[in-house]
């Protein structure tokens, strides 16, 4: 009877298919270098859509330093940091940004997404609360997903909710002291967002931190490089001292142009990540020529602060521009390089939204500026952000390339849109 | 040590000791029978299995049993060394002795507290006293050969400084470098550099948004071609490769087969997707077959109602045991079954196979037959990143639906370069027979270290064939002496202890690599000798005839039959 169950037992195919016109199927194929001057799908096109804030993406120096690493240690590591896959560039690398940033250490991992998806589960635990903004990305999410703690989400950027959120947890430790004192508390939080471009409100979270006894984790892969006088980013902004956040991550892929993630804090509390982040511990360390490159990009970063206050100029010139498209709304702040553009009025399904949006996006390549959609994996967010197209300013563009951008888009909304 | 795959629920490491058969037989099913023995003539051990004729060539595994009198004399070892530990913390605590780690700000002494106390036990007091064998920070190529950068402790390790000396021409017994790919010269090395200079570092993009480049597309296509598969897609790192694919793959209501000592990116991957998740004893094949009969017959635990798919997770080669995968037993238990084989080749691919196309070619079979093969490009390629090869239809979906594509950068362009060049090499389509050579090489290396161990009466893990060498220490104080020993005589080895390996059974790991020369493996063969007696480390009961002297001798068979 046993044979037979296994007989009859069918089960589903591995994968569903795939219908041939999902959106995300046929990708844009880039020849030649992501940089500013783009050619995606054979046509030639002004980037606004590659991460590469300052620019440093083909600048002569990193490739120079990248190259001189090359020559000299190979391409890979060929082990993990505990086994011979320590170089002196590693190391390097973490002093000079633990002294960029002013903390005591830094911690490399060789992949951006897998920095705060390890540095989350590595402290917090199963019966741990974590308080995290309902806009944060998708590398958070699953750091939380295996880091098996109560997950509380805020609305975004909303003070009041995360303080209703912590007085009832406070209510809740009062009926059960004894748990309350070995149940962590952190607050997750972004400096920049991906998914929305706005900023969070560092010093009312620092209050919120003393009054509830949470640490607060912040993730800085948009605002590191951007924000701040000398680009340390969102603490220097607000001009918050660095200790009062437990751990920085950021990943270097946006302004540091290079490939991997760092995490930054006070050494009792990094440390610990050396033994116990997965991400660090069971992965082949970053190959040393893209340490090298992150080496050389920080030395530029630097040597002319200036390049922060140019982009931002640039990115509250684009955004004035922006504005008052008919069919189109602007989310995101006037200083943040990568905001979104919104339809103003949903078609009601998402899909005829995305495919309007992609008509957007296929016409403005048509006329040579290039720009993308933000991508989402519509099953697995928790809170899908609505499907947008996103703009991202570098400090390469020109007066007349983002003028030239603002227009384009402008006509193309207009006719596709109306 | 490594912390150890899990420290979570579907990841248990019971104490085994060693899952041997009481009476001195070595596990795994080792038959012998009167057959067998004359094939001893050649001095190979054959091994007749059950399921007759799958496996088209000699699959000796062996898993020594732990000495009696070692077991005993390590776990009184760790009980003195958990003693003083509590000794020490009792002195630090009441500010004896000094408290050298670093301690929370003033302003956050009465939030609560980040580490349990306990946790750090272990990492506090017996990690700390032999901590100078890992983390050793390199200044060169990590080749055959390498340059390590001296550092002393004044402070019983708690902290290092470096003295500016660095001790040149160490043998590097411990990177990853199955072919000899990692190299700083060479026809890879100029092509990575052209690609450099044209493309840049960064790619500042995910997959599906402006991070394509042509590079990757073809890339992906040399890989399926060399796999022998439809369709490959590559990804920026290995780890996350296994983590951020096997979610995509199964969800709740399907069951993961997982093999007990898979890797802690697998065990991520099989957590993170919420599906249920079932171990099998390492390797043990009855073990899988009851577990898929269990599934099948009884369903789901509470609703009995059947599951949506089930996938056996396993990897080529196990990096801490040097096993290779029972790969034909497996693929026909899947058949029999209908369950999905997700198939990790990080170190067997290029490692393994008359011509580095992994296990799948070891065997004999046909690719067609693994539904999903993973592997990475970091330990034979010397670049890094990871790939998935397998139908278009899979391809595709991943494609869509895998979070690498989706929120994760895409390869760096040298990087894709690097791995392009060096699989075309071991293709041979660049037009030499240098990939051939380091393939065989590899072999050979690999034989002769493992025979040459053996007769020396070491403890070895692992495959006859895989180029994991495990040297079983077992008693903590001989890990730090071990690791110490061998770089006073310029070998860099790996050791590791508890938790990546089970508390008695810590080891020393050998990775072998074609640019080893044989004068290289002589002179470490030579050292580990002298270490071995200095430190008493030659265990084995069942020393091997060295090939050469003595003729067939029943007897001496017989009394390591046991």
């Amino acid at each position: 009877e046993k044979e037979e169950l296994i007989e009859e037992w069918q089960p589903e195919p591995l994968v569903s298919p795939v219908s041939k016109d999902h959106p995300a199927l046929n990708y844009n194929i880039v020849s030649g270098p992501p940089s500013h001057a783009i050619v995606v799908n054979g046509k030639e096109c002004i980037n606004f859509a590659s991460f590469n804030f300052l620019g440093l993406l083909d600048n002569p120096r990193v490739k120079a330093a990248a190259l001189a690493s090359l020559k000299k240690y190979g391409v890979g590591t060929c082990g993990p940091r505990g086994f011979y896959g320590t170089f002196d560039v590693h190391l390097d690398l973490e002093d000079r940004l633990a002294k960029f940033m002013k903390t005591e250490e830094a911690i490399i991992y060789s992949y951006g997404f897998a920095t705060i998806a390890s540095a989350i589960p590595a402290y917090s635990k199963r019966g741990d609360i974590v308080f995290v903004d309902k806009a944060a990305c998708f590398a958070i999410q699953k750091g939380l997903q295996a880091s098996r703690s109560d997950i509380k989400l805020f609305k975004h950027n909303d003070m009041a909710d995360l303080e209703r959120l912590l007085k009832e947890q406070e209510v809740e430790d009062q009926k059960n002291p004894r748990k309350a004192r070995v149940t962590r508390r952190f607050i997750v939080v972004e400096g920049l967002y991906m998914n929305t471009g706005t900023i969070c409100p560092l010093p009312e979270l620092v209050k919120l931190k003393y009054k509830y006894k949470a640490r607060i984790f912040l993730e800085e892969s948009l605002s590191f490089g951007v924000l701040g006088d000398h680009g340390r980013g969102v603490t220097e902004h607000y001009g918050i001292s660095i200790d009062d956040i437990d751990l920085i991550s950021a990943n270097m892929e946006n302004s540091l142009a290079s490939v991997g993630g760092f995490c930054c804090g006070r050494s009792f509390v990094i440390d610990h990540q050396r033994l116990s982040g997965q991400g660090y511990c069971f992965s082949a360390s970053l190959p040393p020529l893209l340490a090298a490159a992150a080496i050389e990009a920080l030395n530029i970063m630097e040597e002319n602060p200036g390049i922060f206050a140019v982009l931002k100029e640039k990115c509250k010139r684009i955004h004035k521009a922006l504005q008052g498209i008919s069919g189109l709304k602007l989310v995101g702040e006037s200083f943040s390089p990568a905001f979104h553009l919104q339809l103003e009025d949903s078609t009601g399904s998402r899909e005829k939204d995305v495919k309007l949006l992609q008509e957007i996006v296929n016409q403005c390549m048509d006329r040579s500026i290039a720009l993308t959609q933000a991508r989402y994996l519509e099953e697995e967010e928790k809170c899908l952000p609505p499907p947008s197209i996103r703009v991202v300013v570098t400090v390469e563009q020109t007066e007349e390339e983002l003028e030239k951008a603002a227009s384009v888009i402008k006509e193309v909304a207009q006719e596709v849109l109306l | 040590m490594r912390p150890g795959p899990g420290g979570c629920c579907c990841c248990r490491r019971p104490a085994r000791a060693n899952g041997c058969v009481a009476n001195g037989e070595v596990r795994n099913g080792y038959v012998r029978s009167s057959a067998a023995a004359a094939a001893v003539a050649a001095g190979q051990i054959h091994r007749v299995t059950q399921n007759g004729g799958l496996y088209k060539r000699p699959f000796n595994e062996a898993f020594e049993e732990t000495p009696m009198l070692v077991a005993v004399l390590t776990y009184v070892g760790y009980g003195v060394l958990t003693l003083f530990g509590y000794l020490r913390d009792f002195l630090r605590h009441w500010r004896i002795e000094k408290c050298h780690h670093a301690t929370e700000r003033e302003e956050q002494k009465d939030f609560v507290s980040l580490y349990q106390d306990f946790e750090n036990f272990y990492t506090r007091n017996l990690y700390m006293r032999i901590r100078d064998n890992w983390n050793r920070p390199i200044c060169s190529v990590p080749g055959a050969k390498v340059d390590i950068m001296e550092r002393q402790s004044d402070d019983y390790n708690w902290s290092f400084r470096y003295t500016g000396n660095i001790i040149k021409g160490v043998i590097n017994m411990g990177s990853y470098n199955y072919l000899g790919f990692a190299r700083n010269t060479g026809s890879c090395q100029e092509a990575a550099a052209k690609v450099l200079e044209e493309y840049g570092v960064g790619v500042c993009s995910t997959r599906q948004e402006i991070g394509n480049l042509d590079k990757h597309e073809e890339l992906e296509k040399l890989v399926a071609r060399f796999l022998g598969v439809e369709a490959a897609m590559a990804y920026g790192m290995g780890f996350a490769t296994n983590s951020m694919n096997i979610p995509a793959l199964v969800g709740k209501g399907c069951l993961i087969l997982s093999d007990e000592l898979n890797h802690a990116s697998l065990v991520l991957g099989a957590r993170l997707s919420g599906a249920t998740i079932r171990i099998f004893k390492h390797n043990n094949m009855q073990s899988l077959e009851k577990l898929l009969k269990d599934a099948i017959v009884y369903g789901q635990p509470r609703t009995r109602r059947p599951w949506k798919k089930i996938l056996i997770l396993v990897e080529g080669i196990y990096s801490m045991e040097g096993s290779i995968v029972r790969l034909p037993e497996v693929i026909a238990l899947k058949k029999k079954y209908k369950a999905y084989l997700y198939l990790d080749e990080a170190h067997s691919i290029g490692a393994l196979g008359p011509t580095g196309r992994g296990v799948v070619e070891y065997f004999g079979l046909d690719p067609e037959d693994v539904d999903i093969m993973m592997g990475t490009f970091t330990k034979s390629f010397g670049a890094s990143g990871g790939y998935i090869g397998g139908k278009k239809e899979l391809i595709d979906y991943l494609r869509t639906h895998s979070h690498s594509a989706v929120y994760a950068t895409s390869l760096s362009p040298p990087v894709v370069e690097q791995i392009i060049t060096s699989m075309k090499c071991i293709m041979g389509l660049d037009g030499t027979s240098l990939g051939k050579e380091c393939v065989q090489q590899l072999a050979e290396n690999t034989r002769y270290f493992r025979r040459r161990l053996k007769e020396m009466g070491f403890i070895i893990y692992g495959n006859e064939d895989s180029p994991v060498v495990p040297l079983m220490l077992y008693m903590p104080a001989k890990i730090g002496a071990f690791g110490r020993e061998m770089l006073k005589r310029n070998i860099g080895v790996v050791v590791v202890g508890f938790p990546a390996t089970p508390i008695i059974e810590s080891r020393a790991r050998f990775c072998l690599s074609a640019a080893h020369t044989k004068e290289i493996l002589d002179t470490t063969l030579k050292e580990i000798d002298e270490v071995g007696d200095l430190l008493q480390l030659k265990y084995s009961r069942h020393r091997l005839v060295p090939l050469l002297d003595r003729p067939f001798d029943e007897t001496t068979y017989e009394e390591t039959e046991d």
